[in-house]
């Protein structure tokens, strides 16, 4: 029988400690840990590990969508209108200042250090009140033309947008947009489709929208220049209730309903391709980073509002450590 | 590949690897169920979160019982409070 060192023509060498920057294609045993190891390609997608738990479960939450999983902000959400803000440092959620208004379904921009937050529902009506987060803090600034809850939303704290929801009166479904510019929003050019429970994703100038409830599930997605909205290809799997997040050419989605799934998919700028799914499956959760490094936490698996938080990796080509035994 | 059933709390960070995704099939449900690909890798992983091992009818029953108190919970609610969530409903653990 052939063996690796006929193949190869040498041994595969016995190493106390994992080499520090292999080779592609170098493997080892490891004789401390008793495994089989090498480097290879990349797997070609991400796959999502348990994060921190936050310190309270919640659903209909939201996050600084311009975070990552090392630098995370979950904000709001349900049951009640919850103001509570968690901080994620990559290991664990820390409770920091609350916002001024608590609410759920609230749409969101920025990062961990500088948020946004607009929207949402706040017991007994919709909402339209915007806050600015500094990193400290909450500051209430100027609200939206016209409240809304279950806003798809990307951008920053000072440039980003709300994108359809259930606007007043009535909480009609709509296809109404805003943009922020860090003092006030303005309407700008609606979505091609109502809807609401969307992710959004991308910026002001390139934006994207993410399926939704119109009602009944879409996974209609829509592209965003700055000026306007045009259809591009939908999502294999129609969803509402899901979380999304990344640029408008390298894009993710995931979890979602109806049914309640954990699929994932990315989005290349033309279309989406499923990858790696969630452990757990859920629906209104918070989300926020890139197509290589994001986070999901909260979020609702019937029964339950979650604590649990899953951490996206997209390991760059070529770098995967694999175990082989 | 058939899978295994067990229980374990999710304690978070590190309860499961990107390591782990790679290496087997994972997914959890409510009650605390996961179901774990049946290979050394998910054995061990078991092993690592103090997995109760169930047989697939056990953990069924358990996610079953989750969903059930669930939609006891949901047909409690008001007209208001259900349009904004869906109804539980049961599924077949993979």
């Amino acid at each position: 029988m052939t063996d690796y060192k006929g193949i190869k023509g040498f041994t595969i060498p016995t190493v106390s400690s994992d080499p520090s920057n292999p080779i592609m294609g170098q493997i080892w045993y490891n004789s401390t840990s008793g495994r089989f190891l090498g480097r290879a390609e990349g797997y070609g997608t991400g796959t999502w590990s348990s994060g921190g738990n936050i310190n309270t479960a919640r659903r209909q939450t939201s996050c600084a969508p311009d975070g990552t999983s090392t630098a995370g902000l979950l904000f709001g959400g349900a049951p009640g209108d919850v103001a509570l803000t968690e901080s994620y440092d990559g290991t664990t959620w820390t409770e920091v200042n609350d916002l001024n208004q608590g609410r759920y379904e609230a749409g969101g921009g920025g990062t961990q250090a500088a948020a946004l937050a607009f929207g949402g529902y706040s017991s007994p009506a919709v909402d339209a009140v915007t806050e600015s987060w500094n990193g400290t803090s909450w500051t209430e600034v100027n609200d939206m033309n016209v409240a809304g809850r279950g806003l798809g939303s990307c951008g920053t704290q000072v440039a980003a947008l709300a994108i359809g929801g259930g606007r007043l009166p009535g909480e009609t479904i709509t296809a109404a947009v805003e943009q922020w510019n860090g003092t006030s929003w303005t309407e700008v050019n609606d979505l091609n489709t109502a809807r609401v429970y969307l992710p959004g994703a991308g910026t002001v100038t390139a934006g994207l929208a993410m399926g939704g409830s119109i009602p009944g599930v879409t996974g209609a997605t829509e592209s965003y220049n700055g000026t306007s909205w045009t259809e591009v290809n939908d999502m294999n799997t129609a969803r509402y209730g899901n979380t999304g997040f990344g640029i408008q050419t390298d894009a993710l989605t995931m979890g979602g309903e109806e049914p309640l799934t954990a699929k994932t998919e990315s989005f290349n700028g033309t279309s989406w391709t499923e990858v790696n799914d969630l452990a757990s499956a859920r629906r209104t959760s918070g989300g926020g980073g890139s197509s290589t490094d994001g986070l999901i936490a909260g979020g609702y698996n019937p029964p339950a509002n979650l604590d649990i938080s899953e951490e996206w990796l997209k390991p760059a080509s070529g770098t995967v450590t694999i175990t082989m035994s | 590949m058939a899978n295994k059933y067990c229980t374990a709390t999710n304690w978070g960070k590190d309860f499961f690897t990107h390591e782990d995704r790679r290496h087997f099939y994972l997914s959890g449900h409510p009650g605390q169920v996961w179901v774990v690909g049946d290979n050394h890798f998910g054995d061990s992983w078991i092993g690592k979160v103090s997995g109760v091992s169930k047989t697939q009818a056990e953990a069924q029953a358990i996610v079953d019982g989750e969903i059930e108190a669930g939609q006891t919970a949901y047909d409690a609610l008001s007209a208001e409070e259900q349009a904004e969530r869906s109804r539980p409903v049961k599924y077949n653990l993979p």
